[in-house]
């Protein structure tokens, strides 16, 4: 512990005596010290984490491993658990605690009064405490266990209002979906130890590189891995938990669902890199995967009514970027997303959560509208983070979109595999996403209030305690793109930062300046047209293409994209009622037909049979009788042989 | 001092019957179950890891004439289960205190006493009388204090594991004869051990002996399809035997697998290989799916434990370290976390009159500790990582996917956790969230857990989160202990040139 870095390693650990304490005391402390002692033990995280950041920012190798205990044991072999603090996870830490301490403090505000005040922040800070461990492992178990971690916290705070079936339902298809990804992520453990005979990530990735270009082990561990990133990550074809995830807590779906789990899978990607960057055919399913999850996704969120809902598709809808990014090669543009969308995405949870805060649990758009004139700073801030996701220029969700864009046009590893197609989806995706985004914000903020009457008078901007955390955040969705700038015109911090850990051999073509200059244009276009439509149809109020969207064709899609795109429906179909038939169904073979089964087999053994036969008459002493009469004739059998011989 | 963890028990179930007050039974059985697990405790603190092996040995003739000869001992691989047997047996003393019958806890002392015979005979009639001891106060504990139709079901559970002795005495029988070679015949576990692989006996006469003692095994254990006694046998059982039955008595069987099949028959144990995983997977995936679709809260948990044991199987069938250790990880961590749901169930099931899942609902509203305990157990069981269920799974799984013969069975089993976390999450919701129905607050008094209560699960919870977080507690012991048996599958293998 000579080292400060280290010093970061005890943040999971304040997290988890922070869940400890309100956990197992939190009942009898009062409103709101759970809550502080949450932030607190989330803020000091943060400046742990902070610490280590400043500190390896003068480091030629900045990477700090730290090696706790052994793991599994077995033979020769043994696994040791140990944290491994380096330019990528430290930048995850910072988000983590950071984004994390400013939920908390929000939340203080959000929850007050609910009768589950400490059992929330103690599930928020084991939250923390395992996507720290997720982020700092150093092996593929290690990993597993946040990720699974998180998974259960999750599990848990979507059902928080667990009196309500329907919250239940979704906390559990969300911990059951995820779970088919940890299916793939435990296949994919170990075919990676029988590959490489270690699951310590780092060593892993170095034997990677030695391995056959695109060999048939390295394609299906990069697979199964992705199979586990899907899961996490809500895309395609395990979307559907995500949605139903907004059932918990509004702060907890900015947290969790929104700004740093499912963010977990492009992490998982971005530390497999090599893995991924030696199997082209793989990179590109992730990169496929995330281009049409992107556009569905968005495609979803265009219709959707509920204020959260339209949320959480753009949350699969940025993951999908995100996924196109780790997929085509560029990892530290994956992550830089994953930084800017951290704040915005964060933001406009924060802002919605403000809303239903306000209306008094009101989530459909349709009541709301004119929001923007009571609620200056949740309105104002909703706009600045609207604006950033959608690509706005000079916002941060600009620039890390852009590079995204750019990097799937230039892409060398999946040059074979559609890039440019990929490309185009995405610039469709981006026109999409200012369009729902904006009407996001047309309808519940801005043009004539729609509210019932009792909710008006009851409307009010949010207390101190929960703007502030809202001004921070809209601050850093502004200025977190300055970090960095493309690449080919401007000075690039975070890239060559990050590519210190992520070491994957990948390639992008270098075109001219004014081809790079042009896909920014079309990017800026992309986002115009975006916003224009939007402003066109919400703003301007212009009835006609309104009323067209319940009719023929726009109709048709309309109810399409409102359900979702048909994936519950199907799914209901295809796995869960056969699934429930089959539970019920062999329950009754194993009664009927098993159990029958072998008692015929018995009965046939004659003594044994007439014995059972008597079951219901029998009396139980007397067969207890005959057992001890048994052992006793057995035990004076050997003794009395024992003494002739 | 092994001696004494056998012996103080039965001392104790004998003196039962002197005492005139009903009440002393349950402080004789308290004084006599916290002396065992401390003495169990002090025993594993002071084995000597380094040096490994049988330790505290203690050899006694017994009837020398047929070599049959009172001889235990300890090892990485009995000592987590005599741990577990004592500790079992305090904490369910501690659950069942309102009992005020001293012939229930004289059958308490009995069981504890049999049981630990089990894991520390090294003589193979002493095992045998060991094995059968355990039947008759398991039997009694049912057919005199389970449920409505605790006749059926404890003799359903005597039949069904005295078939299985008749196999395991004639393989006990034929061994130590086969290995005796026509010379002077021992039942000494470690002359077995030297004897048998020196012997010239043909292939399939061991692979029969070894089958003799696997059926005992499969259906203590229980797998597929001899399983059917399990979720009777604990329906009917009274808690304290429901955490006893899972904890302790399931694990003779893959004890016995280990110590036994897989030591003194390699050769076997590698041609019942494809057999075993079969077994396995069908145990994982069918068992997890049967007990989904349980109605009763007590049989749910009950066929979730063929579910569990299936892992163990697969585990062993795997014949790696990571496997044979897994497995028996997999049964320590089963023996509490599953002991912990059984008594909790037995607590629910005393406040709401009922062990039906439909009839349930609400109860951790209602009883938040209690609850929130049983919420904990049923993570735990779903095998998430922190709790000490994950480890054995996770090894169980990663052996089998080692092994090439196994590696199909490892990826269908994978599966089994997908089923697992349903199973468990459902219940969950079914039984915990929501709120309780009118009918049942209105009805009975749904108090949460007591002080007594609590300190009997406190322990449990402990160790499912220590032996979840901290595996270096536990594994090394068995670890040593499954290495000098796993070389004799090597040498086989290379011996027969696999």
């Amino acid at each position: 512990m000579n080292d400060i870095v280290t010093w970061a390693a005890l943040a999971p650990v304040l997290a988890l005596l922070g869940s400890l304490i309100n956990g197992l005391f939190g009942r009898r402390l009062k409103e709101p010290l759970p809550g502080i002692i949450g932030s607190v033990a989330v803020g000091a995280g943060f400046v742990l984490s902070f610490i280590a950041f400043i500190a390896l920012l003068g480091r030629t190798e900045p990477s700090v491993s730290l090696v706790l205990w052994p793991y599994l044991n077995a033979g020769s072999f043994s696994l040791e658990l140990g944290f491994v603090i380096d330019s990528l996870s430290v930048i995850m830490m910072m988000i983590v605690t950071g984004v994390g301490l400013l939920i908390h403090i929000y939340s203080i505000g959000y929850m007050h009064g609910d009768s589950g005040f400490s059992r929330y922040f103690a599930g928020l800070n084991l939250f923390i405490a395992a996507m720290l461990i997720l982020v700092m492992a150093d092996s593929f178990l290690l990993m597993f266990v946040g990720w699974e971690g998180v998974g259960v916290v999750s599990y848990l705070l979507i059902g928080f209002w667990y009196r309500e079936r329907l919250n239940a339902d979704a906390a559990r298809k969300a911990f059951i979906v995820n779970r088919i990804g940890d299916v793939g992520f435990l296949l994919a453990m170990f075919l990676i130890f029988k590959t490489f005979g270690t699951l310590n990530i780092a060593e892993v990735n170095e034997a990677a590189l030695s391995l056959v270009f695109g060999s048939a082990a390295l394609s299906l561990i990069a697979l199964l891995l992705l199979l586990a990133a899907t899961g996490k990550s809500a895309q395609l074809p395990l979307q559907v938990w995500l949605p139903d995830a907004m059932a918990g807590p509004t702060p907890v779906s900015a947290l969790i669902h929104a700004a740093t789990m499912v963010t977990a899978g492009v992490y998982l990607i971005a530390r497999a890199a090599p893995l991924f960057a030696q199997s082209p055919a793989a990179a590109a399913t992730v990169a496929w995967v995330g281009a049409l999850t992107a556009i569905i996704a968005a495609f979803v969120a265009l219709s959707q009514k509920d204020i959260k809902k339209i949320l959480a598709y753009s949350t699969i809808s940025q993951l999908g970027y995100m996924f196109v990014a780790v997929g085509v090669g560029a990892y530290w543009v994956g992550i830089f997303h994953f930084f800017t969308n951290a704040f915005f995405k964060a933001l406009l949870f924060l802002t919605a959560g403000s809303v239903i805060h306000a209306l008094g649990g009101e989530q459909n758009i349709d009541k709301m509208g004119g929001l923007g004139k009571s609620m200056k700073i949740t309105g104002g801030t909703a706009l600045i983070a609207a604006l950033a996701i959608s690509g706005a220029p000079f916002l941060s969700g600009f620039f890390s979109k852009d590079a995204i864009l750019s990097a799937s046009f230039n892409s060398e590893l999946i040059a074979g595999y559609g890039n440019y197609v990929i490309y185009a989806i995405l610039l469709l995706t981006a026109v999409m996403t200012a369009f729902y985004m904006f009407r996001w914000y047309y309808r519940v903020f801005a043009g004539s209030e729609r509210l019932d009457k009792e909710t008006k008078v009851r409307l009010h901007e949010s207390p101190s305690i929960m703007t502030v955390p809202l001004l921070i955040l809209a601050f850093f969705s502004v200025v977190a793109g300055y970090i960095g700038l493309p690449e080919f015109a401007f000075p690039n911090w975070l890239a060559p930062w990050l590519e210190q850990s992520i070491e994957a051999p990948v390639n992008f073509v270098h075109r001219a300046v004014l081809t790079e200059w042009l896909l920014i244009g079309l990017s800026v276009l992309a986002v115009a047209v975006g916003l224009g439509l939007a402003y066109w149809v919400y703003h301007l109020k212009n009835a006609a293409p309104l009323a067209r969207f319940n009719q023929g064709f726009l109709g048709a899609l309309n109810r399409f994209s409102q359900s979702g795109a048909g994936f519950d429906g199907l799914y209901r179909n295809v796995f869960i009622n056969p699934g429930e038939g089959t539970a019920g169904g062999l329950a009754a073979v194993d009664k009927e037909v098993i159990d029958r089964g072998i008692r015929a087999g018995f009965v046939s053994v004659g003594l044994l049979g007439r014995l059972l036969g008597l079951w219901q008459s029998g009396y139980v002493r007397i067969y207890a009788l005959a057992m001890l009469a048994g052992i006793a004739i057995l035990v004076i059998l050997l003794a009395v042989t024992g003494v002739m011989a | 001092m092994i001696s004494l963890l056998i012996f103080l028990p039965l001392l104790g179930a004998a003196l039962m019957p002197l005492f005139r007050e009903p009440k002393a039974g349950k402080w004789l059985a308290l004084l006599i179950s916290a002396l065992t697990t401390l003495l169990s405790l002090g025993l594993w603190l002071g084995y000597d890891l380094t040096q490994g092996g049988f330790q505290y040995l203690q050899e006694l003739p017994w009837i020398p004439s047929l070599g049959i000869n009172y001889i235990v001992a300890l090892d990485g691989l009995s000592l987590p289960f005599v741990f577990l047997t004592a500790l079992l047996t305090l904490v369910s003393v501690l659950a069942e205190w309102q009992r005020d019958d001293k012939g229930f806890f004289g059958m308490f002392l009995m069981m504890q006493g049999a049981l630990i015979a089990v894991f520390v005979a090294l003589d193979l009639i002493l095992f045998f009388i060991a094995f059968e001891l355990v039947l008759m106060p398991m039997f009694f504990i049912i057919g005199i204090w389970g449920y409505d139709q605790r006749r059926y079901a404890a003799l359903k559970f005597l039949l069904y594991s005295l078939i299985g002795s008749v196999f395991l005495l004639l393989a006990i029988l034929a061994t130590a004869f086969i290995a005796s070679g026509g010379g002077m015949i021992s039942f000494d576990y470690r002359l077995l051990l030297t004897q048998l692989p020196a012997i010239a006996a043909a292939k399939g006469v061991l692979l029969l002996i070894s089958s003799g003692f696997l059926v005992a095994f499969l259906i203590k254990l229980p797998a597929f399809p001899v399983h059917t006694w399990l979720p009777h046998a604990h329906t009917q059982a009274p808690t304290a035997g429901s955490i006893l039955l899972a904890g302790v008595l399931l694990k003779m069987g893959g004890y016995g697998i280990i110590r036994f099949n897989l030591a003194l028959f390699p050769e076997a144990m590698l041609s019942l290989q494809p057999f075993l995983a079969t077994l396995a997977v069908i145990g994982i995936l069918y068992g997890g799916y049967v007990a989904m679709g349980q109605t009763d809260l007590k049989k749910l948990v009950a066929y979730s434990s063929v579910n569990h044991m299936g892992f163990v199987l697969l585990g062993i069938a795997s014949l790696t370290a990571f496997g044979v250790g897994g497995a028996v990880y997999q049964m320590v961590a089963h023996g509490i976390i599953t002991g912990l749901m059984f008594m909790l169930v037995g607590m629910m099931s005393q406040r709401t009159h009922t062990r039906t899942i439909a009839a349930m609902k609400g109860m951790y509203s209602a009883m938040p500790v209690l609850g929130g305990l049983m919420w904990l157990a049923m993570l735990g069981g779903a095998g998430i990582p922190g709790m000490a269920g994950f480890i054995g799974e996770f090894q169980a799984l990663l052996g089998a996917f080692q092994n090439p013969a196994t590696a199909v069975f490892a990826v269908l089993s994978v599966f089994g956790i997908l089923i697992n976390g349903g199973l468990m999450l459902w219940t969950i919701q079914r039984v915990l969230q929501g709120e309780p129905s009118v009918q049942m607050q209105e009805n009975y008094d749904l108090y949460d857990l007591k002080g007594l209560e609590l300190a009997a699960a406190a322990p449990l919870v402990a160790l499912a989160v220590l032996w979840g977080l901290w595996p270096p507690s536990l594994s090394p012991y068995i670890d040593r202990a499954v290495q000098p048996v796993l070389e004799l599958v090597t040498n086989v293998t290379k011996v027969a040139g696999f």
